[in-house]
């Protein structure tokens, strides 16, 4: 059963009373909200997603995120939320305007911080032909819009955000999450599909102006299908230029990379490994690119045209 | 000790981990959990230093003969500056 299966009335029920869990990937999570319009719109974000009992007993929650009103008497004058992550306060309220942003970067900072059976990269994951393409680099430079547009012409969502990878493998486990739109992105994505699927707009957040896609079905579906990393991507955003890939050096995408990790440092000696395995085997590539479909079909016609995957092993790799 | 007899090795325990592409050479430090980019003078140096302890002169004539250098006077004070900052890192330390 789905989110959308259970209908309205009865997601209400759920949603603003015990809360509903459902599957992202490897994790169960309990979600809930007390505010009728967040319900509405976690309909419209996670439809497609498989909703599960939660009574089992041998059903484990990884996170249970409960976004609140706040109580006092300045909430009638200024109406806040706050967020409540396994009973816990976590976050500082925000206005209630952004009670869906909150949520959102609740759920992310669970997937972010307490995985370390992985090595945790801030890349967005997508795959295609059973190749996965990490995009890499920092905040800012694309990766999500451009996750975006690859899954709305045929590649998977595996995530937006985080690339969850076995220590020791190059393998890719999924978190399919709506994805996080940020400024002009969102008109750009609403311009460029007009199937794009768009929660509401959170204006005046920390982050200015966001607002969510909803993730293909056949993403949600697949939740739990690995995939393989053959390129790490570094988009940059670079408006009227046509898009264009080049290579860069392999030392090059491993520190940058490595930068924009979560646990690479926790993880020692076994994160360094994990990652320089991966770059040993991946293509490493920048993307400049100022229109969103002419980047897409490159990467298509990249991955189309890829022959399987070759090995490239660094010198010590051998020792 | 004068600067001409002081000798520089690895540190047991530094856990290093290299990786190399291209002439381009990649090193993880255990000890510290760092990860450097190292041009190919100092991963030479440090390869070497890893398998025993050397003083300079030593240092030079095994990167003349590896990276086919001349190491001149001006090389040799521009390798001291490079190894004190090794060992500032922790990747190298004075044998005493």
């Amino acid at each position: 059963m789905t989110v959308d299966d259970l209908g309205l009335r009865r997601l209400r029920q759920v949603f603003e009373g015990p809360g509903a869990v459902i599957r992202t990937g490897p994790f169960n999570a309990r979600l809930g909200a007390a505010i009728g319009e967040l319900t509405d719109a976690f309909r419209t974000l996670y439809g497609d997603y498989p909703v599960l009992d939660g009574s089992a007993d041998d059903e484990i929650i990884d996170f249970d995120i409960r976004v609140v009103p706040t109580s006092g008497v300045r909430r009638w004058l200024w109406p806040r939320v706050t967020c409540l992550v396994d009973g816990r306060h976590r976050f500082l309220p925000l206005p209630r305007a952004q009670a869906l942003a909150m949520f959102e970067w609740a759920f992310n900072w669970c997937v972010f911080s307490r995985p370390n059976a992985w090595l945790i990269l801030h890349s967005g994951v997508v795959e295609r032909n059973g190749c996965a393409l990490l995009l890499s680099g920092s905040p800012g430079a694309g990766k999500s819009t451009l996750a975006a547009g690859l899954c709305l012409r045929g590649w998977r969502l595996l995530s937006d955000e985080v690339a969850l990878i076995r220590p020791g493998t190059r393998s890719v486990t999924p978190v399919p999450r709506p994805v996080g739109l940020k400024e002009e992105s969102i008109g750009v994505i609403r311009a460029f599909d007009s199937r794009a699927v768009i929660g509401p707009t959170c204006t005046g957040t920390r982050k200015g102006t966001v607002a969510h896609m909803r993730p293909p079905a056949d993403s949600v579906a697949r939740g739990l299908e690995t995939a393989e990393v053959r390129w790490i991507l570094f988009p940059t955003w670079a408006r009227g230029e046509p898009a264009r890939l080049t290579p860069i050096p392999r030392a090059e995408a491993l520190l940058r990379t490595g930068r924009e990790a979560f646990n690479y440092s926790l993880l020692g000696e076994s994160g360094f490994e994990t990652l320089a395995g991966i770059v040993d085997r991946c293509e490493c590539l920048a993307l400049r690119y100022g229109d969103l479909e002419q980047a897409a079909r490159l990467l298509t016609e990249l991955a189309d045209g890829a022959a399987p995957a070759t090995v490239r092993r660094s010198v010590e790799a051998d020792r | 000790m004068t600067r001409k007899q002081t000798s520089w090795r690895v540190p047991d325990g530094a856990g290093l981990r290299w990786r190399s592409w291209d002439g381009d050479h990649v090193l993880y430090h255990g000890a510290s959990g760092d990860t450097h980019h190292v041009s190919a003078v100092a991963a030479a140096a440090l390869r070497y230093l890893e398998t025993q302890p050397a003083g300079i002169e030593q240092l030079s004539r095994h990167l003349e003969r590896q990276l086919g250098l001349e190491a001149g006077p001006e090389f040799v004070g521009q390798f001291e500056q490079m190894l004190g900052r090794f060992d500032e890192l922790g990747l190298v330390e004075v044998v005493s």
